[in-house]
């Protein structure tokens, strides 16, 4: 066995973000080396360091010993460096045929001058590839046709088309059935004894005990293990993944916790959630725990009616709570924070003002016409109340900080005066001080009576802020724990 | 496609007439059937193929550009342009050959305009080459005789005239031959591979190292020369160039461009649907003539047919429920 690519104190940091911090990770020659961590440990920014989609701020990667630069990813699959996305990247309306050898497809010269695409020399390949892989999908198939797994297949035989000799695997088994689990199991067997060496991350600990030979752990950015799979128990991977002191940012307030007024029961949409039952009551903070992809969005979506589900009853204050549309969810009042600011929650060329009251304009307008005054009343109190800072009302979304635009997010959802609030994520990318300070507003909140639903993947935040979580798991409800069970073990235990 | 081993003489007729093109073909011979009972419509069979012949340019050069995602709406009023200069070339008595290489460069660079402006300062391409028109329509009068070009040689005008068993025009043969040398270029070329990948994913074309902005510069450029030669082919048969008659051109070429089956969303299209697209249209056209119908039913049809065309590339029902069927997982898009 020999070392093939190792990199050695690597940084790298976003703004406000530290996102790797002496991060080091060593792959040996046809080993399949499994990557573990919680959500956002930092694991994906690892790997796109590697194939060059970001460059690292400090730190040296050696390929065979010899150190290289990664600029752009065509450079990383020129060092045969490929990886295999969750997402995948193939160009739908095009033949898997042209799309294995997209950007490199060989060559001929006929009468000596005319360079044109070799097609016969193609599909030799291509042939010789996928019997190595042990798959049989027809070359001149659109890929639009094709599923999941195979799709996955052909971007597997899309790296070894440009020679690949190491394949990272972002969460290869997330969308598939066992029995594709299975073929995949088989072709990553040939590739590995073929002398390819695989990156593999996954949140699924029995297949990494399944497959893997050697695990590295990472926490918050920073690399905690790497040990042989053989040496390590599960119990003590999920403690390596935690390790992480509980600290007192936050400011838990006692709150009179009152009736339920948020029944779910059964919920179940196909695919995505099955069978979800759970209370929310009056001023509770009520935490939702899982993995990204667990469904935890789906479930918020499917309450505010954002998305349909299929089976289920939603019983809010006692009446049934069937809303057809996301409107008539804020005028129930249930109001539902995005996860993704940027995408769904704000629109960023326009000023905070504008923002805020967009949900609210009718409340504030006549026949169309925008009563500015009052809605500069509306403003005052939450520029003041959430503490954004802003040298005025009519400054751009887009130029304030992270932590600044999550806070006229939620002002622009509290102008709605919910009763139920949804926060999905509400700290993510957000500084350590802006994170405490919407901590103590959404604990203020729930002083004043309002019930609020929190899905947050950062655990000592969940664990620090909720009354009540629940953990789901691939749409599935887990369990529940009560303050007083809380830990970071338990729930991280659940939850894989 | 000679890559499926189902090569069955059964199987390609199925496929064929299955596929967008075979339809687009089974329509047109069934309209060219119906023209033929239903009027004089065979002698005007050399007009037809006379606009089949620069319509079939036309429609590749609009097809490559949408295929990356971009239009060119000046590639009417561009004709205006070449034609003017090209006319006065023809009349000074330069050579047919340099003319066609002077046409391509003016087609060129209006369209390097565009592609430039809007690979660089990533300005849509709608809102430049809507600038070119005006431009185009407002130099137009500044131009000596208002851009007119007559009394062009007699012999040019024969040249262009020059036709095979008396119906088939030369420069249909010189369109064809256009389309063939495409039709090979996007399927042999890693330059062909590349525009489909640009305009399929950006994402993924930059994953897969393909430098976009480049490309659609370079279809910029290709799509001016096409235009250049389009000019050629629509003016050298008339007695003269009059330039604000290509006002309003555009519309045809985009809709012979949409009809081949290029989704406006870039990464489809294949040339050989711009042949039968051209006949179509240049069917339509020359009905509407023929039976006095007028602009007004004529922009009717094409109305009603690129909606059409539209329509059927999202008639493969699984893609039309995923995307707007209840609870897909991106129901939160536009919402305000």
């Amino acid at each position: 066995m020999s070392t093939i690519l190792k990199l050695e104190n690597i940084h790298k940091s976003f703004p406000g973000v530290r996102a790797l911090y002496n991060m080091q990770i060593e792959l040996e020659k046809g080993e399949l080396h499994a990557v573990c961590g919680e959500n956002g440990a930092g694991k994906s920014t690892l790997m796109k360091v590697i194939t060059g989609v970001y460059k690292a701020d400090k730190g040296d990667i050696y390929l065979n010993g010899e150190k290289i630069t990664i600029k752009e990813p065509n450079d990383a699959y020129g060092k045969g460096i490929a990886i295999i996305f969750q997402e995948t990247s193939l160009f739908k309306d095009l033949t898997v045929l042209e799309n294995l050898f997209m950007g490199h497809e060989p060559t001929r010269k006929t009468l000596g001058f005319v360079n044109h695409i070799d097609y016969p020399a193609m599909i030799k390949k291509a042939k010789e590839i996928f019997a190595f892989l042990g798959i049989d999908i027809p070359l001149d198939a659109k890929v639009d046709s094709l599923g999941v797994a195979s799709k996955q297949m052909v971007e597997i035989a899309k790296a070894l088309t440009y020679g690949a000799k190491i394949l990272i695997l972002d969460e290869p088994t997330a969308a598939l059935t066992n029995k594709e689990v299975r073929a995949l199991f088989d072709t990553i067997a040939r590739l590995k004894k073929d002398g390819i060496s695989m990156l593999y991350i996954s949140h699924r600990m029995e297949e990494i005990f399944e497959i893997a030979d050697r695990v590295t752990v990472i926490r918050d950015g920073e690399f905690v293990k790497t040990a042989n799979i053989g040496d390590v128990t599960e119990k003590q991977l999920i403690a390596w993944m935690v390790g992480r002191e509980m600290d007192d940012l936050y400011p838990k307030v006692e709150v009179q916790i009152g009736k339920p007024i948020l029944k779910v029961e059964h919920l179940s949409k196909r695919n995505v959630l099955s069978d979800i039952s759970f209370e929310v009551k009056q001023g509770e903070i009520f935490g939702i725990a899982g993995l990204a992809g667990a469904g935890r969005t789906e479930l918020a979506e499917c309450i505010c009616g954002l998305m349909k589900h299929e089976e289920g009853n939603v019983s809010f204050l006692d009446q049934p709570f069937n809303v057809k549309s996301y409107r008539e969810a804020i005028d129930k009042g249930v109001v539902y924070v995005s996860e993704d600011r940027k995408k769904y929650g704000l629109i960023v060329p326009m000023t905070i003002k504008e923002n805020m009251t967009l949900s609210v304009l009718y409340k504030i307008s006549k026949m169309s016409f925008v009563n500015f005054k009052k809605e500069k009343g509306i403003i005052g109190d939450y520029m003041r109340k959430l503490g954004v800072k802003a040298p005025n009302e009519d400054f751009i979304v887009d130029n304030l900080s992270g932590g600044n635009q999550q806070k006229v997010l939620v002002a622009k959802a509290l102008a709605a005066a919910p009763k139920i609030l949804i926060l999905d994520e509400p700290t993510r990318g957000v500084d350590v001080g802006a994170k405490a300070e919407i901590h103590r507003i959404i604990s203020n909140l729930a002083k004043e009576g309002m019930s609020i639903i929190m899905i947050s993947s950062d655990m000592p935040e969940l664990l620090g802020m909720s009354d009540r979580l629940m953990v789901v798991k691939h749409g599935k409800k887990i369990g529940e724990l009560e303050r007083s069970d809380f830990s970071q073990e338990k729930v991280l235990e659940m939850a894989l | 496609m000679g890559i499926s081993n189902r090569n069955s003489i059964l199987y390609g007729t199925k496929k064929f007439v299955a596929s967008r093109e075979g339809v687009l073909g089974v329509f047109a011979v069934l309209f060219f059937v119906v023209l033929c009972f239903t009027s004089n419509f065979s002698t005007d069979l050399y007009s037809y193929f006379k606009d089949v012949s620069y319509m079939i340019l036309a429609g590749l050069a609009l097809m490559l550009v949408i295929m990356t995602g971009n239009i060119d709406i000046s590639s009417g009023t561009v004709l205006g342009v070449v034609g003017f200069v090209a006319g006065n070339l023809l009349k000074m008595g330069v050579p047919v050959p340099f003319v066609i290489l002077a046409s391509m460069l003016v087609g060129m660079l209006n369209s390097a305009i565009i592609g430039f402006i809007t690979v660089r300062f990533r300005v849509p391409s709608m809102v430049v080459s809507l600038a070119m028109v005006k431009l185009h329509i407002g130099i137009f009068p500044l131009l000596p005789n208002a851009g007119w070009v007559s009394n062009m040689p007699q012999s040019v005008i024969d040249m262009g005239n020059t036709k095979i068993f008396g119906f088939v025009p030369v420069l249909l043969l010189f369109s064809l031959a256009v389309l063939i040398f495409l039709v090979w270029f996007m399927k042999y070329t890693r330059f062909g591979k590349k525009i489909y990948a640009v305009g399929g994913s950006a994402e993924s074309a930059k994953l897969a190292g393909i430098k976009s902005d480049k490309v659609t510069f370079i279809v910029f450029l290709m799509s001016g020369a096409l235009l250049g030669l389009t000019s050629v082919v629509f003016w050298l048969p008339s007695s003269q160039v009059q330039p604000s008659g290509t006002i309003g051109m555009d519309m045809t070429f985009i809709t012979i461009a949409v009809v081949s089956g290029v989704s406006m969303l870039g990464g489809t299209g294949k040339p050989i649907g711009v042949l039968f697209s051209a006949a179509l249209i240049a069917m339509l056209q020359r009905a509407c003539i023929l039976w006095q119908l007028g602009n007004a039913w004529l922009y009717t049809f094409y109305g009603i047919i690129v909606i059409m065309a539209v329509f059927s590339s999202v008639t493969d029902f699984e893609k039309f429920k995923s995307k707007f069927a209840f609870g897909k997982t991106t129901s939160l898009k536009g919402r305000a």
